[in-house]
């Protein structure tokens, strides 16, 4: 309980966060019952998902409120790169059949993501807000290196699925993408850290391209 | 330039979110503070109204003649009236449901409910989190 009172916020403020952390891991659980017959789905991409899914849920209920939410329309801006994955995901099933390489090259890119969300740890966020800007880890070489983690996921969802349907969603995700990184970042430079970060470090998703 | 702004404090600690919702922060309408002090944190809650990034507004603050921790005192306290502004706006906008709206909770609910089927549906996958 003390945690869900720290810095003042009333338990009840934290009702929402508590539920969605809670929805989340239940999803990790769900999954890997889903899988559990067939080791070849279990191991390493269910595994690696479900882990990540718990990740995200603790984070979720712990971190603290933000200094500032974006507004509707940026939120709105920012959901369909939120849901175009899970699409992906569903279109590159089963997981048993996915070609070898997929499967290590996604479970590699969640723990590359789990790394960029350990060194936000407090400053996670899945919709626009702001928090205290991080630039410790995977954030001194790119600015937004969870997301690159993450569109790698995408890619070997989308090489494994091998259907027109799911390189028309890889191809659709990276504009989606650009624009929540882009409302992402109209609000973080509502503070001066998040300016002389950006400073710092140019690339917001791959050195030497963008 | 010589500004003193402990006087605006004494005594008003509260201004109420709807006087800072009228353009006034918490301190300026005190009749003790002078005509600069209050025309400073008018200046403020304006350029927080107009969505201004903070290190800006420090930096018209400096150019005014402010010190840093002169800054830092006006921004705090205007920091703390917008903010007790645009939470009791949202509350009265969206939270309860005295007002005649939908109460934010069912926002919350509706949204979790949706975000778990979309995950069933997509065997309990991954999302751009």
């Amino acid at each position: 309980m003390d945690l869900l009172n720290r810095k003042g916020i009333p338990w009840l403020e934290k009702l929402p966060d508590l539920l969605l952390g809670l929805s989340l891991m239940s999803w990790a659980v769900a999954g890997i019952v889903q899988s559990w017959a067939e080791v070849s789905a279990l191991i390493p991409v269910r595994l690696s998902l479900a882990t990540l899914q718990v990740m995200v849920g603790m984070l979720i209920m712990l971190r603290p409120a933000a200094h500032e939410q974006g507004s509707a329309q940026a939120i709105l801006l920012s959901l369909p790169s939120f849901i175009a994955s899970g699409f992906l995901f569903r279109l590159a099933q089963p997981l048993a059949a996915w070609p070898f390489a997929c499967k290590w090259v996604f479970a590699g890119s969640v723990l590359w993501v789990m790394a960029a969300f350990w060194s936000l740890r407090g400053s996670f966020a899945i919709l626009p807000a702001r928090r205290a800007t991080v630039r410790t880890g995977l954030y001194r070489l790119v600015r937004h290196p969870a997301y690159l983690g993450e569109y790698v996921m995408a890619c070997a969802c989308a090489y494994a699925g091998a259907s027109t349907w799911t390189w028309i969603y890889l191809a659709a995700l990276l504009p989606l993408l650009v624009l929540r990184i882009r409302q992402e970042e109209a609000l973080l430079m509502h503070d001066a850290a998040y300016a002389t970060y950006k400073q710092s470090t140019r690339w917001r998703l791959l050195p030497g391209v963008w | 330039m010589s500004i003193d702004l402990n006087k605006p404090n004494e005594g008003n600690g509260g201004a109420s979110s709807q006087s800072a919702s009228n353009s006034s922060g918490p301190n300026y309408n005190d009749p003790n503070s002078s005509a600069e002090v209050r025309e400073i944190f008018r200046f403020t809650y304006e350029c927080k109204q107009k969505k201004m990034p903070d290190y800006q507004i420090e930096q018209s603050l400096m150019n005014r003649g402010l010190d840093p921790s002169q800054v830092a005192s006006v921004m705090r306290i205007v920091n703390q009236a917008y903010n007790q502004s645009q939470a009791s706006q949202q509350t009265d906008d969206s939270s309860g449901s005295g007002g005649g709206g939908i109460p934010r909770v069912v926002y919350y609910i509706g949204i979790l409910v949706l975000i778990n089927v979309l995950s069933a549906i997509f065997d309990w996958g991954f999302w751009i989190y």
